[in-house]
């Protein structure tokens, strides 16, 4: 065990090593929809942080996951959205492990250099990404595990300083990896339109290819922010690889052939975020010029035109809100609204997408148990998630919880989709 | 977080922006208003009976088969009691049927009168059928053998001639009812022009009366609303004499009645008649709030001048938030009894948007007010002078000691009561119900003359009908089912208040004895071979207008219609006959192939006056459930429940006794004063209940004494809200609409009466209460004993005396000596900046251990102080880090950031209440500030022990915080600490609930000194009640005069801790 080894670590590693640890974590999945066993998982996140110099520091972690059932990435995955650098190492169609993070911190007098594979996480919202744009997500397990658990990290630098009562964050990527999107097969596999580059899931078969996104344009992006009057106030500007995938039809040998492709784009923001009293109020808003998006016309001539591309501007905005309730109750409340301008009828997205969160916990025995409950619904299509969850803190290090997801609604909505993917998962955890 | 805790908050925030929630508040108003642009009305006596009711679908049916529609009724009366039947009267008569023709709104075809109708006679077995009137020759004896021929026609007879041949009726017929009112305003204007000395001309019938009834309500609104309006900002003025406790009951009236009323327009529901109460309603409720809001924040200025406004006007939402939300949800449950339970469209519209406006008034009264107030920050008038010195106003003094007399007197309060209820219930038992269209309007109105003499006059305009329908073409054709009808229409005609009937069996009858040269005969004879009725029915379409009777049978013969006349639209004249009419169809005349449908006016009415009967008393019982059952819950006692009910019970009730006693009949909008009064009238008795139950519980006072500190305050503010509730009804009654003047008047009445009700039978049931116990032996000898002891004690308890302190006067009790050492301990030196690491241990009733190791930082500033807490172990919630600027204001909210590791970002999050626990353990969020220094303005001290030597005393001191708020802020009732006067440290301190129940015990050990400051070593907490016990072990700990500035820079917590640490 790496506690063992630890405890008999030599007396130079104490100078380099300052924590080390290891969280295991095994999770049993029921698919409820289908009333049968989904998956049983084993997880383990080994991770170190370690001592780089007198002033310097930096980070390692992994994360390798095995699976009884060849589900959430089934048969040999196509990675390819992954940069060679970044790209997740399978072992066999069970076992796959990734870096999560690599990095070293170089301490400056007013703040920190931060170089290697690393997540970057900007904007203030939970569970929505507005300004948080800095780094793709894997989307294997849909939302269902947190964004920093789906969030991918890249190679990248990162300058943080503090001038007064400024603060100005640099960030530059050149890792062109982009949102890991499941296969058709894969348990969570996008089904809806939307997300199919317009096409329906049960249409005919494609040979799917990708455009190697171009390596000599990294992505850039800067934010400044300061406290002003009590509310803290971010400015935010991105440049760089849009992480969404377009699509383009063609024919390959007389085959349909589907590739997906990369476009640049900018994204301006800001957010801002303050509390009073029993509440904290957040908001954020970006504006996306000319950002392209697919267009479908399926009565098309020439059947390479049926799926076309168009530039639009975009705008989105987010507003939250934490309640301390009465009776200890914690709610959060959010609100997304995505809107494209002057959008022509073949566009494949709505031209709103608007979605409703909300989240309610209560603790119970001085936080040891954690009750929640988790809402997403998307006006525009009225589908929804509910996830309920169960937290148990058996003890310092061992954790429980149970969590059920339900999805309901039109199967052309971003949770309706999954509408057969009900499950309910136990799961483990030890951290040592 | 408790509901008050969570109130102060919520209400510190609203206050903290007030223009912008003014101007949010504005916005709303104005967007919900702009629908009042939208409004339409609907003042016809269909629209009280839902869409696709039988009763209507009769009609419908009638105007299909037989074209028959709601008529205008233009009555020529020759002057003097001459016969109409004379050259000028005949000329009128046809002038006007031929300028009524040419209107838009008349149906050509449909206007009846001697002018265009014909007789039938026999000549020479021969039949004549001929007009009665030929303008051509209006000769004295062409004149008279029309009357002849008029009088041989029984159908026409007291229809368009009256039976003594003094007035002439013209029947003309609507295209669009709904434009009733536009052509009456014409048919007005029209027949202005033919009055003369000769003649008099009124003009009624049903379409009329639909069509004045609506120009009535547009000039009632315009005059009502704003004269509700300016009498109840004016009755404000009164009761607080200041011009600037106006503008926020504007705001909450304005959000009120203006967004029910335009979010019903923006729905596209119709105005209806009854509608005219609802901004008048909503004016009163709304005000209601403000009443109670603005006499609590008067109450408090007047006795805390020198306290910061915005501090009272939260204190005042905070008290009174609760109260009035239950008072809205019970006055909602009201107007949800007559909602759900009325099947009558204009009723349940109105009680549905009574409770939408009931909510607004409820919303902008919580979240606007205060808003309003804080900008305006009105002073109290001198009439609140008294109230700084603790004492009530006169008329709360009145008012006071009126309970207080009740409360000592409830027998004879409860004898009384018995006996006022024996009362009602007779006078009840004579309430009936009734309603009559033209009892819409005032006695002396035109239309009403008009109506009343056309209905004595002629055979009446309330009309009756009978759809006879066959199975085949020509199904009626036949000499058994004429017979039939005859029977039917004879039978019809001996029903009390029918006085006419009129169907094609008189035209038969008619023509058989014109044939058979017989003569008139009432009883209908008619030939017996169904061939001769055939042949009958063409002889008269070869000798007369082939369409003269379409009103009377369709052309295929397979529909046939009998017209009875009423004489009376009282639904308590025509009910007896609809039911017998009912019954014979359906015993009698109805066979295979044959059906009879009730049709007409009257059978609408009766149809919906029949549903207001079952429903009415439904829906009170209804909305008084809900109300009890909301008052049991929410008082959490069934007894405490009932009595909140009792006094407006007993109030509709009596009024229903009154009613009863009076002859006021009860119809659609007098029927909704119970229903009303149930929901507004409940409200004074919840208020006082809730005082009552508050200061019982939190005292243990005798109810004499509660009574006396409570009501008069309580009883101050519901008495103006009865007051404006009143003034707000009773600007009704100068309405034009008699149904409205009833209807103001009965619920002002209520409203006072419930609220003297509350005043005397709320105490009363106290006092007996208090008395039942007291008389029952089950108390034990030592507990006898005890009882004194309790009750002192109880008297004695902090939250009593915090109590007292809030209510009557701001009287710091507290000894010097424990204030000094109180201050001492405040005063303990400590550094400017300190950082120790920190082990946690937590170990539930179980023995179940959990630990935490974290660093903290602490830096002391003037206006606040920072402190970084960073979890080191469990490795789960290493790096955790919880940041927090915690201002020494107590109205600015103190601020706080989360750093989450795993999340890689830092996040704002609410504050807590001082009182909410820290992180997982025993200690508050208090108790981390303080670092157990006691805040001289939280609490009264009192020294209650020393002990030890001269050289290193220890004190003990208690402390019960200065009011139940700062309690509930704190979540203690008090404390007792032991105090090293070496250290300034307490070294034990046990905490009490608000019930005075041990809560926790904190004990300080390992005191020592750290560059010369006296620091502990550990600090441990149990908890009574849940058995969890907390220790912290400080270790490393550094004084220092500065830390550095990024330890509490709330973006840097994602770069961890300095390397220095």
């Amino acid at each position: 065990m790496l506690s063992v080894w630890l405890a008999g670590k030599p007396a130079a590693a104490e100078q380099w090593l300052d924590h080390a640890e290891l969280v295991a974590a095994f999770t049993y999945g029921y698919a409820t929809f289908d009333e049968k066993p989904l998956t049983s998982e084993i997880e383990l996140s080994p991770s170190i942080d370690f001592n780089a110099g007198t002033h310097n520091n930096g980070r390692l972690s992994l994360r390798i996951r095995g699976e009884e059932r060849d589900l959430w990435l089934p048969e040999e995955p196509d990675l390819s959205s992954y940069s060679k650098g970044t790209r997740p190492h399978t072992f066999n169609r069970y076992w796959l492990a990734e870096l999560r993070d690599a990095y070293v911190d170089i301490n400056l007098d007013k703040g920190q250099l931060r170089l290697g594979k690393q997540q970057i996480v900007w904007g203030a919202l939970d569970g929505i990404k507005v300004l948080d744009a800095l780094n793709p997500q894997s989307f294997e397990r849909f939302i269902l595990e947190d964004f920093e658990d789906s969030r991918i990290g890249l190679w990248s630098a990162y300058l943080d300083l503090t001038l007064g009562a400024w603060r100005t964050e640099l960030a530059l990527i050149p890792d062109t990896t982009t949102h890991y999107i499941p296969e058709p097969g894969a348990w969570m596999a996008f089904t809806a339109p939307r997300y199919r580059y317009g096409l329906s899931s049960s249409g005919e078969a494609f040979i799917v290819d990708r455009d190697e996104p171009e390596k000599d344009n990294p992505s850039a992006g800067l934010r400044i922010s300061r406290y002003v009057g009590g509310v803290d106030v971010q400015l935010i500007a991105i440049s760089g690889l849009d992480f969404e995938p377009l699509g383009r039809l063609g024919t390959r040998n007389g085959t349909p052939l589907l590739t997906t492709y990369h476009e640049q784009r900018q994204i301006y923001g800001i957010s801002a975020e303050t509390s009073f009293s029993a509440f904290a109020l957040r908001s954020e808003l970006s504006f996306s010029p000319k950002r392209w998006f697919n267009t479908l016309n399926p009565a098309a001539l020439n059947p390479a035109d049926t799926l076309g591309a168009v530039e639009l501007d975009q705008w989105r905005g987010a507003v939250g809100l934490d309640i301390n309730a009465p009776f200890d109750l914690f709610l959060n409340v959010q609100f997304l609204h995505d809107e494209v301008e002057r959008p022509p009828a073949e566009l494949v997205r709505d031209r709103k997408e608007r979605i409703f969160t909300a989240f309610l916990r209560r603790s119970f025995a001085y936080d040891a148990l954690d009750v929640e409950l988790r809402f997403y619904q998307s006006l525009e299509h009225h589908d929804r998630l509910l996830r309920a969850a169960v937290g148990y803190e058996l003890n310092d290090n061992m954790h429980l919880k149970l969590a059920v997801e339900d999805f309901k609604g039109d199967a052309r909505g971003p949770f309706g989709q999954f509408e057969q993917r009900d499950q309910i998962s136990l799961t483990w955890e030890i951290t040592l | 977080m408790t509901l008050y805790n969570f109130l102060q908050q919520t209400f510190t925030a609203l206050t903290a922006k007030p223009r912008l929630v003014v101007l949010l508040g504005f916005i709303m108003i104005a967007v919900t208003a702009s629908g009042l642009a939208r409004l339409v009305k609907d003042t016809s006596v269909d629209a009280f009976v839902p869409e696709g009711h039988p009763s209507l679908l009769a009609n419908e049916q009638t105007t299909e088969l037989f074209g028959l529609s709601e008529p205008i009724a233009v009555a020529v009366f020759s002057a003097d009691d001459s016969s109409v039947f004379a050259p000028t009267s005949v000329q009128v008569v046809h002038d006007i049927a031929t300028a009524l023709g040419e209107l838009d709104n008349i149906r050509t075809d449909r206007v009846a009168s001697i002018a265009s109708e014909s007789s039938i006679r026999g000549i020479d077995g021969f039949i004549d059928v001929e007009n009665y009137i030929d303008t051509d020759d209006l000769s004295a004896a062409g004149l008279t053998d029309s009357a002849r021929r008029w009088r041989d026609m029984p159908p026409h007879v007291n229809t368009l001639v009256s039976a003594d041949e003094t007035g002439a009726v013209i029947m003309a017929e609507l295209i669009d009812s709904r434009a009733a009112a536009t052509t009456y305003a014409q048919v007005q204007a029209l027949v202005g022009e033919y009055v003369s000395d000769e003649v008099d001309i009124l003009v009624a019938g049903p379409a009329a009366v639909s069509g004045y009834l609506s120009e009535y309500i547009d000039a009632d609104a315009r005059v009502l609303q704003p004269v509700v309006f300016l009498i109840v900002m004016l009755f404000l003025y009164f009761a607080f004499m200041r011009a600037s406790a106006l503008l926020g009951p504007i705001v909450v009236l304005l959000g009120s009645a203006g967004g029910a009323m335009g979010i019903m327009a923006w729905q596209g529901v119709p105005y209806y008649a009854i509608t005219n109460a609802l901004p008048v309603i909503l004016v009163a409720i709304s005000v209601a709030d403000a009443i109670h809001i603005l006499s609590a924040y008067f109450e408090r200025r007047a006795r805390f001048p020198d306290s910061p406004v915005r501090e009272l006007v939260i204190d005042s939402m905070v008290t009174m938030a609760r109260p009035i939300t239950l008072t809205t949800i019970t006055t909602m449950a009201g107007f949800f009894g007559i909602a759900v339970v009325s099947i009558m469209p204009p009723i349940a519209y109105f009680a549905w948007y009574a409770m939408l406006g009931v909510f607004l008034a409820w919303f902008f009264s919580l979240i606007v007010l205060p808003a309003v107030l804080v900008l305006v920050q009105p002073k109290p008038s001198p009439l609140f002078a008294a109230w700084g010195m603790a004492r009530p106003d006169p008329i709360a003094g009145l008012l006071g000691g009126i309970s207080k007399a009740a409360a000592q007197h409830p027998a004879k309060v409860l004898s009384i009561f018995v006996a006022v209820v024996a009362l009602a219930l007779l006078g009840a038992s004579d309430l009936r119900i009734d309603r009559s269209q033209v009892d819409n309007f005032a006695a002396d109105e035109p239309i009403r003359i008009a109506d009343e003499r056309i209905h004595s006059e002629f055979a009446g305009t309330a009309f009756l009908d009978v759809i006879i329908t066959s199975d085949t073409d020509e199904g009626v054709l036949t000499a058994h089912r004429m017979q039939k009808i005859g029977e039917l229409q004879a039978f019809l005609e001996a029903q009390e208040h029918v006085n006419k009937t009129a169907s094609i069996v008189d035209y038969l009858s008619l023509l058989h004895t014109a044939i058979e040269d017989r003569p008139a005969d009432p009883q209908r004879p008619l030939p017996d071979s169904d061939d001769a009725i055939a042949q009958y029915l063409m002889v008269y379409e070869a000798s007369g207008d082939p369409s003269d009777l379409d009103e009377e049978i369709t052309p295929d013969y397979q529909a046939a219609l009998i017209r009875g006349v009423l004489n009376s639209h009282y639904f308590s004249d025509s009910r007896q006959v609809v039911e017998a009419l009912d019954t014979y169809l359906q015993n009698t005349f109805n066979e295979p192939g044959l059906t009879g449908t009730i049709a007409g006016d009257v059978n609408v009415a009766y149809h919906w006056m029949t549903a207001l009967q079952e429903s009415h008393f439904t829906g009170v019982g209804l909305s008084l459930l809900l109300i009890l059952i909301m008052s049991m819950l929410v008082f959490r006692s069934p007894v405490v429940g009932i009595i909140a009910v009792v006094p407006v019970s007993f109030t509709v009730l009596c009024i229903y006794g009154v009613m009863g006693s009076l002859g006021v009949y009860l119809e659609p909008a007098t029927s909704m004063f119970a229903a009303i009064s149930v929901g507004v009238g409940v409200d004074f008795a919840i208020h006082l209940v809730d005082r009552l139950q508050m200061e019982k519980r939190t005292t243990g006072n005798q109810i004499l004494q509660i009574v006396s500190t409570v009501v008069p305050g309580t009883a101050r503010a519901c008495f103006f809200n009865a007051a404006a509730l009143g003034v707000g009804f009773s600007v009704l009654m100068v309405s034009d609409l008699p149904m409205l003047q009833r209807f103001g008047g009965l619920v002002t009445v209520a409203a006072l009466a419930s609220f003297l009700a509350a005043l005397v039978i709320v105490p009363a049931c106290y006092a007996l209460m208090e008395r039942s116990r007291a008389a029952r032996p089950v108390v034990s000898k030592p507990a006898q004993l005890m009882l004194p002891l309790a009750v002192a004690l109880i008297c004695a308890a902090p939250e009593a005396r915090a109590s007292a302190a809030l209510v009557v006067a701001a009287t710091p009790t507290a000894p010097a000596d424990g204030l000094q050492i109180a201050r001492a301990v405040a005063e303990r030196a400590e550094s400017p900046a300190v950082t120790r690491s920190i082990k946690m241990t937590l170990t539930d009733k179980r023995g179940r251990v959990r630990q935490r190791e974290a660093l903290v930082f602490r830096q002391n500033e003037d206006a606040l102080k920072h402190t970084r807490i960073t979890y080191m172990a469990p490795k789960a919630v290493r790096e955790l880090t919880f940041l927090s600027r915690d201002f020494r204001d107590h109205t600015r909210s103190d601020e706080r950031w989360l750093y989450i590791p795993a999340a890689r970002k830092v996040r704002r999050i609410p504050a807590s209440d001082r009182g909410d626990y820290f992180l997982g353990t025993d200690f508050t969020f208090e108790d981390m500030q303080s670092d157990l220094k006691f805040d001289v303005e939280d609490y009264h001290f009192t020294l209650e022990d020393s002990s030890g030597t001269s050289e290193s005393p220890t004190y003990v001191i208690s402390g019960q915080p200065v009011s139940k708020k700062v309690a509930k802020e704190l979540g203690y009732g008090g404390f007792r600490a032991e105090i090293d006067a070496a250290t300034w440290f307490p070294t034990k301190i046990e905490f009490f609930d608000l019930k005075q129940a041990p809560l926790k015990t904190i004990e300080v050990s390992g005191l020592h000194q750290v560059d010369g400051i006296w620091t502990p070593q550990r600090i441990e907490a149990q908890h009574h009640r849940t058995g969890h016990h907390t220790r912290f072990d400080y270790a490393e700990i550094r004084h220092s005069d500065d830390l550095p500035d990024t330890l509490f820079n709330p973006p840097a917590l994602t770069r961890g801790l300095p390397k220095a640490w």
